[in-house]
């Protein structure tokens, strides 16, 4: 055996001790993704979680399960699963439930290296659904995290295989690894980690990060087939408030909640003057609960449903006010399946071709199916304008009032639901008798019944989060708060203002949708949170249009009023949103990053590099002139003398340099590995290799042999045995000069 | 079977190199081969090698996907395929990080047999039916990185194969490959702890090999799985040594017949023996036993001086061995053959009874020191019958006590001095 000192490495069981902390931090890093997916499993992650934590703590606890409960596991397992297959109506789910039982079941099992591989390919499968479903920015985070564990995993296994050695060995020495006492095993651990190492490491993953950086942004994309697949097996639902339907109190429940529903990203963020109002879902038709969309309107959605990137908003030609140049929005899933418009709008651009239900009338883009990921499209040319024209609306109610529709045909639109308030004697005596009062009798246009409405509104009644309904038979709810004095939320305003017009006899609807936002400081993006769900109405003007009224106190309608509202206009620039830019970094690089993209990307660099080598050339042509001119310049011997000094002090402060530079560097090898560093073995080494040259092609003689000879002893003997150094490199000279002449 | 034991640095171990003779620096027969060995020549860096070296890989090196391997690369294509069919970038994220981990395996791997060397060394005497070792010395001359899970394949088989049995019946692939097979011994041998920085190991692997005569060890590859397990890469490195495999020991039975001219005890004969009588002081060479040193004669001259002795005066034997192909027709018989000559003289040299063989009428080689005795058994290693074995001449060709061998029968051998049969195998 050698004298050397003992390698500081960990030894088999050691190693498989580190695999289980591996193998068991990964599992509960893919079992970290289930909670950004909207499943039923938390309670299932958090019992599999703690179970696989309590497995990781003590090591032992596994073996002490009786082998008849391991063996009873998987079937239980594909009972557990097809009884689930059977109860759920999505499949995703099912799926992902089974993929937590069998990660939790191999984690806590102890594995062989078949099986360790399974582990692996359970939780990526895990992670992978969970980015898939979500494109949430924590998806990233836990991705880098996973590759790390698994790396690490892997390469751990590899070393478990190099140091098993044939030969089958007791139980007791299997699973000796599980009796390893933790802060002996940490000791070791500390001990074998060599900081270069694990600085090495660390080098490779980063590279390992930003090569898959470079890989994502230099694979060709071009979309194979539209829409994506994985959105059949599961089923989602929108908050309510955003629905096709919304009760009284379901846009408030919205209020409450300071999550950010969506991201709008402008690209000039100059000439907005207002808060936006984010029109989602028009409720045209009314019911006692509260307003919902007709069945026409549904209808009509339908009908004019199209698979198609692109939607076209308005007339080409026709002269707007567009600001904020293009809007990019991201809608975070759960939101709505109504795409939020702030106005009118030139184009609508989705990421990738989908099917879209479209009223241009009603100004209501949808898509088909409640989205699971984050939702991206894009507006060019936004006109943000309280009015939304509606050419067909008059033609569309003359004929309806002439010709009442036919029952059967439900799903025609009907724009008389636009007029249909709360029925009944006592409702229409409370309507008529209230719109009396505020028009006193008399006949004026929609704008001004609208603005006596809203200022009899707002003093009749405060705003208030909660609303208490006075009590009253025979009344409908909204009748019955309109009716009092008390307090309410933006939706009892809204569908106020609505009923009283209709009373009037104005066409009227509910929208429900955003309004405002805050200004990402750090992006230069709207959030627009939860909290800033509203209700408003739009009132149909008698010509073409659909006016916006939001008679909720505290909004503004007027030029003057949106102008101070947009001088106050605040920029969020705290931890949240500095966060929160994170994400929309990640939505706008990541998951918006398109073929479209990636050719701007490939443009950006192209200018670049074309610019950059413009600016070098012409610098460097530049210089090459003032060079050329000074030397063109008279030259007498005080300036040839000034030169040619300032050039030898240049050579000699760079040889200074480079001498002072060898200094170092050899004092630093001197002072790290004294042992090994020696000019005497440095020289012999290199009389060595010059030698070796010159003795190549021909046979070596008698006094080469003892050059060489002792060229080695000084070379790689002991100190005591070494000749006298001079000497023998004045003998190699001669050696080698001989050498040159034969 | 493989044991490994420890050295220290590679220094050490050229230090030893370096004292042992004066042989010339370029015909070193124990070269170290793999990528950290300091002989191979050093190309001009160019460009276009680098990229070539890049896509398709250098001579003999081997690149292989593990079953692991193929799952990745099928788990890729997949990801792959389903972010193109649904444009999702989280897919594309996972492949692009699929495929840089597939890179970074392709890296640490050539990180790990970077600044790795081996050189083959069949260790002691090879004899036909004894297990030996041959020992594989590693180095890992790099400044900080460990080298991990390397494996060395290795191989013996004869030199010379002996022509191939006619078949009966044609053969099936899998029967010629066999046959072809069949003198091969392979084996694989792990480096299971890792190699220090600087650091060296040594492998040893126990071979048997089966026949007499000149055997080629070669190592044919080294390979690792390392990092993770993807790819098997090897490095196939040809290095091959000639070793010779002497003949094996066999059972015989001495009968123990003297010869007619014994002499008298106590006389000193002018021959190097193992006697009592110091005949002379002689250099050391290599094989001499320690005990034999004369230390204060190697302190005064100031190196190494052996005490030589006197034979004993007792007749030795001389072993005369003629192979005429004629009257050794049988291989098995030949073979038996050389391992009784060289058990024989084993057993007559360690009794001091042996004074030299001759072989074919050739000159008597003498055997006064172990290494003779290892000479000759390399002579009886090479033997092969030949058409006209020369006749017995010079001073032994009349001499006494010459035990010389016939066949007996279609499978024995007999051994007779002066026409008396003394041995029988």
């Amino acid at each position: 055996m050698s004298t050397a000192a003992k390698p500081r490495q960990l030894n088999l069981d050691e190693l498989r001790r580190l695999k289980w902390l591996l193998g068991g931090a990964m599992a509960l890093v893919s079992l970290w993704t289930v909670f950004f997916l909207d499943v039923e499993a938390l309670g299932l992650v958090a019992v599999t979680g703690s179970v696989i934590l309590a497995a990781l703590v003590w090591p032992q606890l596994p073996g002490r399960v009786p082998a008849l409960v391991w063996k009873l596991s998987v079937p239980a397992i594909i009972v557990a699963m097809a009884a689930d297959f059977y109860f759920s109506p999505d499949t995703l789910p099912v799926l992902i439930r089974l993929a937590i039982l069998l990660v939790f079941y191999r984690t806590v099992s102890y594995r062989r290296k078949r099986e360790d591989l399974q582990l692996i390919v359970l939780s990526m499968f895990l992670v992978v659904v969970a980015g898939v479903l979500t494109s949430a920015l924590g998806f990233a985070f836990l991705l880098l995290l996973f590759t790390a564990c698994g790396l690490g995993f892997l390469f751990v296994i590899t070393l478990i295989d190099a140091s098993e050695t044939e030969g089958s060995r007791t139980p007791e020495a299997e699973t000796a690894w599980t009796r390893l006492d933790w802060r002996r095993f940490f000791a070791r651990l500390r001990g074998v980690a060599d900081w270069r190492l694990l600085a090495f490491a660390a080098t490779l993953f980063t590279a390992v990060v930003a090569m898959s950086g470079l890989l994502f942004l230099i694979i060709p994309r071009f979309e194979l087939a539209s829409g994506f697949f994985l959105d059949r097996y599961i089923t989602r639902k929108s908050r309510t408030g955003f629905t096709d339907t919304v009760k009284f109190g379901d846009v408030s429940e919205l209020i409450r909640d300071e999550s950010v529903a969506m991201r709008v990203d402008l690209s000039d963020t100059t000439g907005l003057r207002e808060s936006p109002y984010w029109r989602l879902v028009v409720l045209d038709e009314y019911t006692p609960e509260g307003f919902k969309v007709s069945a026409g309107l549904k209808g009509e959605l339908i009908r004019g449903q199209r698979v198609t990137q692109q939607l076209r908003g308005r007339q080409i030609g026709r002269e707007v006010n567009a600001v904020g140049g293009t809007w990019t929005f991201y809608i975070e899933p759960g939101v709505s399946r109504f795409l939020p418009l702030p106005g009118s709008y030139s184009t609508l651009r989705m990421r990738e071709v989908s099917p879209l239900q479209f009223s241009p009338g009603h100004r209501v883009v949808a898509l088909r199916t409640e989205p699971m990921t984050m939702t991206a499209f894009q507006l060019d040319e936004v006109e943000l304008t309280p009015l939304l024209t509606d050419a067909r609306f008059p033609q569309l109610l003359k004929a309806a009032r002439e010709t009442p529709p036919a029952g059967t045909g439900q799903y025609r639109y009907d724009p008389g639901v636009n007029l249909r308030g709360p029925s009944g004697e006592a409702n229409e005596a409370v309507l008529n008798r209230v719109v009396a009062e505020i028009t006193g009798g008399a006949e004026m246009p929609v704008e001004e019944f609208t603005r006596r409405a809203i200022i009899w509104l707002q003093s009749r009644h405060a705003y208030a989060l909660s609303a208490r309904l006075p009590a009253g038979l025979g009344k409908d709810d909204i009748v019955r708060w309109l009716d009092s004095n008390e307090p309410g939320f933006c939706e009892y305003f809204a569908a106020s203002l609505t009923v009283l017009a209709r009373a009037a006899g104005h066409p009227a609807r509910v929208v429900a949708g955003f309004h405002g936002g805050v200004l990402n400081g750090f992006e230069n993006y709207y959030m627009v949170r939860n909290s800033d769900a509203h209700a408003w109405a739009e009132v149909y003007d008698g010509k073409t249009a659909w006016v916006r009224a939001d008679p909720t106190p505290g909004a503004v309608n007027t030029p003057a009023e949106i102008a101070a509202q947009a001088a106050r206009q605040q920029q969020d620039s705290s931890w949240s949103a500095r966060v929160d830019s994170l994400r929309v970094l990640w939505y706008r690089r990541i998951v918006n990053f398109d073929s479209r993209a990636q050719v701007q990307m490939l443009d950006s660099v192209k200018t670049f590099t074309t610019d950059s080598g413009v600016a070098l050339r012409a610098r460097f042509d530049e210089f090459s002139k003032r060079l050329k001119d000074w030397l063109q310049q008279p030259w007498d011997a005080a300036r040839a003398g000034r030169t040619a000094g300032l050039l030898a002090g240049v050579v000699a402060l760079g040889w200074l340099l480079a001498r002072l530079g060898q200094w170092g560097w050899l004092r630093w090898r001197l002072w790290r590995r004294p042992q090994s560093f020696d000019p005497v073995r440095q020289k012999a080494g290199r009389w060595l290799s010059r030698m070796r040259q010159s003795t190549q092609d021909r046979l070596p003689g008698a006094e080469d042999g003892e050059v060489i000879h002792d060229l080695r002893r000084l070379r790689y003997g002991r100190r005591e045995t070494w000749p006298e150094p001079r000497g023998v490199f004045r003998r190699a000279k001669q050696a080698r000069r001989s050498a040159r002449s034969r | 079977m493989a044991t490994m034991a420890k050295v220290g640095p590679w220094a050490s171990s050229s230090a030893e190199r370096a004292v042992e003779g004066n042989r010339p620096y370029h015909s070193d027969p124990m070269d170290w081969h793999g990528p950290g060995a300091a002989d191979r020549k050093r190309r001009v860096f160019e460009w276009r090698v680098l990229l070539w070296s890049l896509v398709f890989p250098p001579k003999r090196h081997r690149i292989s996907l593990t079953v692991p391997g193929l799952f990745l690369m099928g788990l890729s294509v997949g990801i792959g395929t389903a972010a193109y069919n649904t444009a999702s970038n989280i897919l594309f994220i996972t492949l692009s990080l699929l495929l840089a981990c597939l890179l970074l395996s392709g890296l640490l791997s050539w990180f790990n047999f970077m600044g790795t060397c081996w050189r083959l060394r069949p260790s002691g005497a090879w004899r036909a039916g004894h297990e030996t070792l041959v020992t594989i010395e590693v180095e890992n001359r790099k400044g900080w990185l460990p080298s991990y899970s390397l494996w060395f394949e290795l191989a013996t088989q004869p030199r010379h194969l002996p022509p191939p049995e006619k078949p009966e019946k044609e053969m099936k692939m899998r029967e010629i490959l066999a046959a072809a097979e069949k003198f091969v011994t392979r084996g694989r041998i792990f480096l299971r702890e890792r190699l220090e920085p600087r650091g060296a190991a040594t492998l040893d692997w126990g071979v048997k090999p089966t026949r007499r005569g000149e055997a080629v060890v070669e190592l044919g590859a080294v390979g690792s799985l390392f990092p993770f397990g993807f790819l098997r890469k090897n490095i196939g490195t040809a290095l091959k040594q000639t070793v010779l495999v002497w003949p094996a020991q066999v059972e015989y039975q001495w009968t123990g017949a003297v010869s007619d001219h014994a002499g008298a005890s106590g006389q000193r004969t002018a021959r190097a023996g193992t006697g009592d009588d110091l005949l002379a002081l002689r250099k050391y060479e290599q094989g001499d036993s320690h005990r034999l040193i004369h230390w204060k004669a190697s302190a005064r001259l100031g190196k190494l001086m052996i005490r030589q002795f006197a034979a004993e005066s007792h007749d030795g034997y001389v072993l005369r061995l003629d192979t005429p192909a004629a009257v050794w027709t049988r291989p098995e018989q030949f073979e038996l053959l050389c391992s009784f000559v060289g058990t024989l003289a084993e057993d007559l040299y360690a009794s001091g009874r042996l004074r030299g063989i001759t072989l074919n009428g050739g000159p008597l080689l003498e055997t006064r020191r172990i290494r003779d005795l290892e000479a000759v058994l390399d002579e009886l290693a090479r033997l092969q019958p030949v058409e006209e074995p020369g006749a017995a001449s010079g001073e032994w060709g009349a001499a006494k006590n010459v035990i010389t061998f016939a066949p007996e029968g279609a499978r024995g051998i007999t051994a007779h001095v002066d026409g008396r049969q003394t041995a029988s195998a």
